[in-house]
């Protein structure tokens, strides 16, 4: 990644601003994937001064953007599929910096948080945009460059992550996550989709009957399936169901 | 842009470019301790501590540390020496390429769990790579070490 220049702008009329008048300006999030990149911006837009990255505990939830990965993932006041959909992105010090705000906006589709948060139907706010359902962001994007501000939902019941990884630290070769009756699954390796009332007294086989899995370097659609399955299996045990033969 | 950039309790006025990270500016200033391994936020081995955290500094841009307390081996001499004890009792210091790292992600996790099961340790030390040893002699010289103190 390469930049002309950094700035800290004052306010975020300020940032937004900057934003949408210079082609290849970008908001900085935690940074760690535009490191990886091999672009050239013309200016990055530090606005961790202000954005927040505060946890608001409610029937609804709200993160702030900035909020990084390890307090998603060391605050067991939120949803435990969202400490769960975090612990193993990596190690301690990329989640110390990686934000949640960075792999919202950013689409990843092989994200486990971004999973976890289709599941959960959560609610974008975006500066100029208004708030935004993540399952309607996740699959269209934004017309025009933004400042995502915060992440919503209401507390689920229940909620539970599961994910497989060849290393520990690894992007996950499939992930699945559960809010309530809503399953979600990502890294499939397209960006993640849900299945709405699911009767989890089925088997895996029949749940995911209807989802498409695709191939990359990674594993076959095939492979993914059958991770998937068991994956699933594992959940709906967590859940008090199947594993009985 | 000038940045008050304060390593090991030391101020120092520093000009980095925009797309400068930390390790590059740490090496620069004579920090010789923070090594450059993976470069793409995969191994740990450029592992500082900022503000109380840990951190890559391989991804974290200087420009984002103005006023921040920054801290690398060097600043910690009594209790790396005090780790590296541990660990060379156990034979697994090998080619010492990740130990600053390594050292950094102990101290932290020091800073931040009490009395941490070995699997809180395994967790937390995940992201700190080492291709000599396989771990295990890791592990046990940590758990020794927070058990002995």
């Amino acid at each position: 990644m390469k930049a002309d220049r950094i700035v800290k702008p004052s306010s975020l009329e300020q940032a937004y601003e900057i934003l949408i008048s210079e082609k290849s300006a970008t908001i900085l999030g935690g940074g760690l994937f535009l490191r990886l990149q091999k672009k050239h911006f013309t200016t990055l837009i530090d606005c961790s001064h202000l954005l927040s990255s505060e946890i608001l505990i409610g029937d609804v939830i709200s993160i702030g953007s900035m909020t990084s990965l390890r307090d998603i993932e060391t605050n067991l006041s939120l949803p435990k599929g969202l400490n769960q959909s975090v612990k193993q992105i990596s190690g301690v010090g990329v989640r110390n910096l990686a934000t949640i705000g960075g792999s919202v906006y950013g689409r990843y589709p092989f994200s486990d948080i971004n999973t976890m948060l289709v599941a959960l139907d959560a609610t974008l706010t975006f500066f100029n945009s208004g708030k935004i359902s993540m399952r309607k962001y996740n699959e269209e994007g934004l017309k025009e460059k933004d400042i995502l501000l915060e992440i919503s939902f209401r507390a689920p019941q229940f909620s539970a992550s599961a994910f497989y990884k060849k290393v520990y630290t690894d992007f996950s070769l499939i992930n699945l996550s559960v809010s309530n009756n809503t399953l979600a699954i990502g890294a499939r390796p397209m960006r993640p989709i849900y299945l709405e009332h699911v009767d989890f007294s089925k088997s895996p086989k029949e749940i995911l009957s209807e989802v498409e899995f695709g191939s990359d370097f990674k594993g076959s659609k095939e492979y993914r399936r059958a991770l998937c399955e068991a994956r699933l299996e594992d959940l709906i045990y967590t859940m008090g169901g199947h594993h009985e033969n | 842009m000038k940045i008050n950039l304060i390593v090991n309790h030391n101020h120092y006025d520093y000009y980095p470019r925009p797309d400068e990270y930390l390790i590059e500016s740490l090496r620069k200033l004579g920090f010789q301790s923070v090594k450059k391994g993976c470069d793409t936020t995969s191994c740990g081995v450029c592992s500082v501590i900022v503000d109380g955290q840990l951190v890559p500094s391989c991804s974290y841009l200087t420009s984002r540390c103005d006023q921040k307390e920054v801290l690398t081996v060097e600043g910690i001499p009594e209790e790396a020496r005090h780790i590296a004890e541990f660990i060379t009792a156990e034979g697994v210091d090998q080619c010492g390429f990740c130990s600053p790292g390594h050292v950094m992600a102990i101290h932290a996790l020091k800073l931040e769990l009490k009395n941490p099961t070995m699997e809180e340790i395994k967790h937390y030390l995940a992201g700190n790579m080492c291709r000599c040893s396989g771990y295990e002699g890791q592990h046990r010289a940590i758990k020794k070490m927070m058990e002995v103190e």
